[in-house]
């Protein structure tokens, strides 16, 4: 018995080692990244909409970059469940669920300077795309998607980035 | 062998006392590590060259529920099937926070919160299989030893939900659901062979085919046979010479045969199960019957579910169901004579042949157009066409007995989950059921969520759900009536950390309408009992594949008769360990149970006991091989399970209790073509 209570506290002292980051937390920390180090056209918007789209745990984790300062706005993140109002969005986070309206979303988004971003592999066609490397998370990015929506990521990006899609 | 029921606590290895500090200290270590773990940097402070420095704790490191229930779900992964080496989903169950199993050598009967009656054929549980409800429609029993209908080699995952579900799923979800997700063919992309051997002459072999074809369509397919010899079982309460000094000898075999396949392809999925099994009685589970007799029960049950998932547009998504499921029953017995040894009108040989069909519809959509709302709506119409009785009996046709029923169900179901802010939200729904033999009845469920952070969720909520009478029990009872229980739950989800979760649970249970048999008048449905609760369970996962949970559950369950319930133990606790070992090439899952002291049909008070499993399994295929070995029970621990046989031989001796099997060990072996 006493054996088994010594193996027991052995195996839960097991815990000092560098803390790794949640996935969604991470993520959220690359997406606000990704908003700093781009390019947007002027604009006389008093806030900066970070918008998710049916991804309420990365919307979650975007909480705390609130009310940051960001391109010399205000952030504000918007947990979107529907189109509607994706127009308004700066930055738009889609959620994995979305495959099948993606056509929809960048028919609908046009133009517009919306920073796409997605981590699920059906969903290639955005600016930014997140994927899980064994411990690691990294990204590419399709310069041609940026450049429709005329947002263009900063040098730093495209060197850290995994594969740039060029045009 | 040989002492009376009640007596081995004194043998058994751990102490009930002992165990519980065990199991307290093993929780508290649990729950000093998160606390002792440094606050991590604030993320939002970092450049993107320093985020991708960084490791990331996948999301599934701790199972995400996918159940949309406002409770605390418990959640079994084929990780810890195969970690832990579970056989059947009895051995799932009874690896969950305050859920337990009760065996009596014929079925697994499941207890838990509320409910837990030695006898009750795991029948106010919904066991779900990929969103088709399992139960028969004869007993509305769910199935979960090895008469239960997959594979444990097909699931991914279990998800228990504790709590009402009639909102969602209407009759039966009484007391929770079951929720079986299996696995995709893509998951296996081979054909692979299993063979299978245990304690007690157990044989079973597997094949399975799975594969992800090039346009997307996947298919599984999978069949199995199982033979298990069984073994002599002394039992005191038969301990004369009349009835073979309390041996039953070669009756105790079992075999099942079990089929599954399943074609997904886009939005559609075709699926399909078929399980028979049969088993040999070595315990007596009448009065009426001969002692060390073969009685022969089998259980065949089966299913076809078609479902098709679609988008109507941007704001609307569609899932359509059919559905058709068969049940049947056959049993052999032999009665006892008088004391002349003569048999009464029946003769000395009865069979029953029960058989039970239904088939169901279900159209669900799920609606978006009002900003923050999101609607579920939907009908269901089920009709359980067939439900045939028969007794025959040996000594003629004028004993012979059949009855017939059938039901036809139509269902409205409307929930509405409203996102006031970023915080909180609304569930909100109600579902109404109108059966042909019954009242309709409505089932309501109010819950509210608060989300203050990624980390913390809180949930509280109340439900009323109900179950109709059963078949057997509309032709046992005089005045059959439906069952009601609301429900009160306040569920805390918080994670310490990406690796570190606590989940908490406080419920109180109102069950009314029970039935009640009085000596000399017919069963009435004026019974009201009730049962409250408190659940903290703690998981933890490291880097170095090391994972562990653990749990204690109090409970307090009050009877038809006011007094504590049969058979619920007031304290449940549950702790696993799974670690790596040999260069991580083996896996070792080490599993405590500790089921505190209940009550028999007799109300003698049956010692807490402790159950302990080990498993090694191979954590990686070596030339498509891999092997898995389990000790079940490994201490040796001859414990006892509350018995549903209520009435005494006529040794005079109690046969409230069953000594359950000691040490028993299974290896399996696979191999991938």
């Amino acid at each position: 018995m006493h054996y088994f209570i010594t193996l027991l506290s052995l195996a839960f002292s097991l815990t000092a080692f560098a803390d790794p980051v949640a996935e969604y937390q991470l993520k959220a920390g690359y997406a606000y990244n990704f908003a700093v180090n781009s390019e947007w056209p002027e604009s006389g918007r008093v806030n900066f909409n970070f918008c998710t789209l049916n991804e309420d745990n990365v919307g979650l984790a975007l909480r705390r970059f609130e009310g940051k300062p960001l391109q010399g706005r205000r952030l504000v993140v918007a947990r979107l469940t529907s189109l509607v109002a994706i127009n308004q969005c700066q930055v738009l986070y889609i959620g994995a669920g979305e495959a099948v309206n993606l056509s929809r979303i960048l028919r609908q988004l046009g133009d517009e300077a919306v920073l796409t971003i997605s981590d699920s592999p059906a969903l290639s066609a955005v600016c930014v795309k997140l994927e899980l490397e064994g411990e690691r998370l990294v990204f590419d990015l399709n310069l041609e998607r940026c450049r429709q929506a005329r947002v263009k990521p900063s040098a730093n990006m495209l060197r850290l980035a995994r594969e740039v899609l060029k045009p | 062998m040989g002492e009376g029921p009640g007596t081995f606590q004194n043998m058994s290895y751990f102490r009930p006392g002992k165990l519980r500090k065990v199991l307290l200290l093993a929780l508290g270590l649990l729950l000093a590590n998160p606390l002792l773990a440094a606050d991590a940097e604030d993320i939002a402070d970092l450049s993107l060259d320093q985020l991708m420095h960084r490791d990331v704790v996948r999301a599934s490191t701790i199972a995400q529920q996918i159940s949309d229930s406002p409770s605390a779900v418990a959640i079994v992964t084929a990780a810890d099937i195969r970690a832990y080496g579970y056989r059947t989903l009895a051995d799932v169950i009874n690896s969950m926070r305050g859920l337990y199993t009760t065996y009596d050598r014929r079925y697994q009967y499941m207890g838990g919160r509320a409910f837990g009656a030695a006898d009750d054929y795991a029948g106010r549980i919904m066991l779900l299989i990929d969103g088709y409800a399992t139960q028969d429609n004869l007993f509305n029993a769910a199935y979960i030893e090895d008469s239960g209908l997959v594979d444990l080699e097909l699931v991914e995952r279990v998800e228990y939900v504790p709590g009402t579900g009639s909102v969602t799923y209407g009759n039966n979800a009484l007391l929770g659901i079951i929720n079986i997700v299996t696995k995709r063919g893509g998951d296996f992309n081979s054909t692979q062979l299993s063979t299978e051997v245990g304690s007690h002459g157990m044989r079973k072999q597997r094949i399975t085919f799975g594969k992800r074809l090039e346009n997307g369509a996947d298919l599984l397919l999978s069949a199995s046979l199982l033979d298990v010899a069984g073994q002599d079982i002394y039992f005191p309460a038969y301990d004369n010479p009349a009835t073979n000094n309390g041996w039953a000898r070669n009756i105790d075999d079992e075999s099942s045969k079990r089929v599954f396949a399943k074609l997904s392809f886009e939005g559609l999925t075709l699926e399909g199960a078929y399980v028979d099994r049969g088993k040999t009685l070595p315990t007596n589970p009448s009065n009426a019957t001969v002692f060390n007799a073969p009685f022969e029960i089998a259980d065949r049950n089966a299913f076809l579910n078609a479902r098709y998932e679609t988008d109507l547009g941007l704001k609307l998504s569609s899932a359509s169901r059919i559905y058709f499921g068969n049940y049947a029953y056959r049993s052999s017995r032999e009665f006892t004579p008088d004391e002349n040894g003569i048999y009464d009108a029946y003769g000395r040989y009865g069979q029953r042949n029960f058989d039970g069909s239904w088939w169901g519809l279900e159209q669900k959509f799920v609606g978006h157009w009002i900003a923050d709302h999101t609607l579920v709506f939907g009908f269901e119409y089920r009709s359980d066409f067939s439900q045939n009785f028969e007794w025959r009996y040996s000594q003629g046709a004028a004993q012979n007995a059949s009855e017939s029923r059938n039901r036809r169900t139509s269902s409205f179901f409307l929930t509405d989950e409203y996102r006031i802010n970023d915080e909180w939200s609304l569930n909100i729904g109600a579902r109404y059921d109108n059966a042909s033999d019954l009242a309709a009845n409505w089932s309501p469920r109010l819950a509210a969520i608060y989300r203050p952070g990624l980390t913390t969720t809180i949930k509280a909520s109340y439900s009323e759900a109900f179950r109709m009478p059963h078949a057997y029990e509309r032709i046992d009872y005089v005045a059959p009536a439906p069952e009601y229980v609301d429900a009160f739950e306040l569920a805390v989800q918080h994670d310490f950390s990406p690796r570190t979760r606590l989940t908490s649970s406080l419920y109180r249970y109102n069950r009314s309408g029970q039935m009640v048999c009085g000596v000399g008048a017919p069963c009435a449905p004026t019974g009201s009992s009730h049962s409250s609760g408190l659940e903290f369970e703690l998981e933890n996962s490291w880097q170095s594949g090391v994972r562990a949970r653990g749990s204690v559950a109090f409970q307090n369950s009050i009877g038809l008769d006011g007094q504590d319930a049969i058979n619920s133990p007031d304290l449940l606790g549950k702790f696993n360990l799974t670690f790596p070992i040999l260069a991580d090439t083996v896996r070792t899952g080490f599993e405590l149970q500790y089921l505190g002291p209940r009550l028999t049909f007799e109300r003698r008070q049956v010692s807490g006991t402790t159950l302990a499993n080990l498993t090694f399994s191979s954590e990686r295929k070596w030339h498509g091989l891999s092997a898995s070995l389990s000790i079940r029970n490994l201490f040796d621990n001859p414990y006892d399970a509350v018995s549903p046989f209520g009435w005494r031989p006529a040794s005079g001796i109690s046969q409230d209790t069953l000594q359950m099997d000691g040490r028993t060990f299974w290896l399996q072996l696979n191999y991938d073509i």
